[in-house]
């Protein structure tokens, strides 16, 4: 009974057999297909694309949003000024620029953002003086050549004095103030002086 | 809308004032009235121009602490504008603040525009400010500049980083203060340089080697 439950009688047989046999492959109904895919992907991608910049909705301003909008224009204005005054402020030796530069500066691309970024970072920097003295200070153009703002200190049962500060990476002209005596560093190179007659000393910032 | 105009005048104007005034706060107490706002006026002169200006202040107070007289440190500040102008003109097209004020020292002791342009060419998009400043070291230490400017060159199309320059500079130096001439100087330490860098062309692959410093005896000030 199961057996002949199994066999397809002929009339089955036959439509089995019409159905096994494929249609011819067409090419161009392929290629047609293939297109209107393509079509369909790229008309959603610029549907998405258009959803970053069109607002789902109809913009709804209200007075209180025109409010907000304007106090975060004039807090990012503000902002901006500040910024650029106070690296304006900063004393050579540190990352400085200038306001109608920054203007006229390219974008960049952001590697090169990060590397002229590292390139600006101060590296610290070790001035060593030896010898007998109850005050020594260091001047430079990385610190306004001010006699009062790098002190020197004694290491305890010696002669060397040390003070470590940030300088850019470049050439940088110092020297010791020893007791309020201009006084060359020794070991490092003349910096002769054309604009005031008097010689200092020289080093080249470059390793950290 | 004329409350948004006042906000920002208040906010905004006294922090003009503020910057305009950055470079004479620095000065205040230093200089003499009459030098003060000489310095000052090269100072607008220089932003107008697009220069940097904090190379101005410093030379003025490095007069201010060498006890120079005012005439002198008003010749240095005009001397240093024309050449921040030279230098950022040598350097364009976008060269950074530390990098022109490098070009001019370059130029005080003795570099040439030609000179500035070859290191720019060389490294368009990256700070020379140590390339010129080893540049104004050799010079300062003897060594012709044509010689010096090509050495240098060289060293930078092979890829040769800011820490090689440097070390090579320092072996200069102390090779001319044991009594050898800075040309022979230069040139031994060149070679050995070059033993560790690429041919000029494949910098990219000596940079990607790891390549150290020359001279482990070489040390800091």
């Amino acid at each position: 009974m199961t057996e002949h439950r199994d066999e397809p009688g002929p009339v089955v047989q036959r439509a089995i057999d019409a159905l096994r046999e494929l249609p011819a492959v067409r090419q161009e109904a392929i290629g047609r297909i293939l297109e209107a895919a393509a079509r369909s992907r790229l008309s959603d991608a610029q549907a998405h694309d258009d959803d970053l910049f069109l607002p789902a909705e109809p913009p709804r301003r209200s007075r209180g949003r025109v409010i907000g909008t304007a106090i975060g224009t004039a807090a990012a204005i503000i902002l901006s000024i500040v910024t650029i005054n106070r690296v304006r402020a900063t004393p050579r030796g540190s990352p400085t620029i200038d306001e109608p530069r920054a203007a006229m500066m390219p974008m960049v691309a952001p590697a090169s953002a990060s590397r002229k970024a590292i390139e600006a970072a101060p590296i610290p920097t070790q001035f060593v003086f030896d010898g007998r003295a109850r005050h020594v200070s260091l001047v430079g153009d990385f610190n306004n050549w001010d006699p009062h703002a790098t002190q020197l200190d004694r290491e305890p049962g010696s002669t060397l004095w040390s003070v470590t500060v940030p300088i850019a990476r470049g050439r940088h002209v110092y020297a010791f103030l020893v007791d309020s005596v201009w006084t060359v560093d020794k070991r490092a190179p003349v910096a002769r002086d054309p604009d005031f007659g008097v010689t200092g000393s020289v080093i080249l910032v470059g390793r950290p | 809308m004329m409350r948004l105009a006042t906000l920002l005048a208040v906010f905004a104007f006294p922090v003009r004032l503020a910057a305009q005034d950055a470079p004479a706060s620095r000065l205040t107490g230093r200089l003499d009235e009459e030098t003060q706002a000489m310095v000052l006026r090269t100072v607008d002169s220089a932003r107008t121009r697009g220069l940097p200006v904090e190379p101005i202040v410093d030379k003025a107070l490095e007069g201010a602490t060498k006890r120079a007289t005012s005439v002198r440190i008003q010749a240095a500040v005009s001397s240093l504008l024309h050449r921040l102008e030279v230098a950022r003109e040598a350097l364009a097209p976008s060269p950074g603040p530390r990098d022109i004020t490098a070009g001019a020292d370059a130029l005080a002791y003795g570099a040439t525009r030609d000179a500035l342009r070859t290191m720019r060419a060389i490294r368009p998009n990256e700070s020379i400010a140590v390339p010129l400043g080893v540049l104004t070291q050799l010079v300062a230490s003897g060594v012709p500049i044509a010689r010096a400017t090509g050495v240098v060159a060289d060293l930078l199309r092979r890829g040769a980083r800011d820490e090689q320059l440097i070390a090579l500079n320092d072996d200069v130096r102390s090779y001319v203060a044991a009594g050898a001439s800075p040309e022979a100087a230069l040139d031994v330490r060149t070679r050995g340089l070059n033993a560790v860098l690429a041919p000029a062309g494949t910098a990219p692959a000596a940079a990607d080697a790891g390549i150290t410093g020359l001279s482990p005896a070489s040390k800091k000030p």
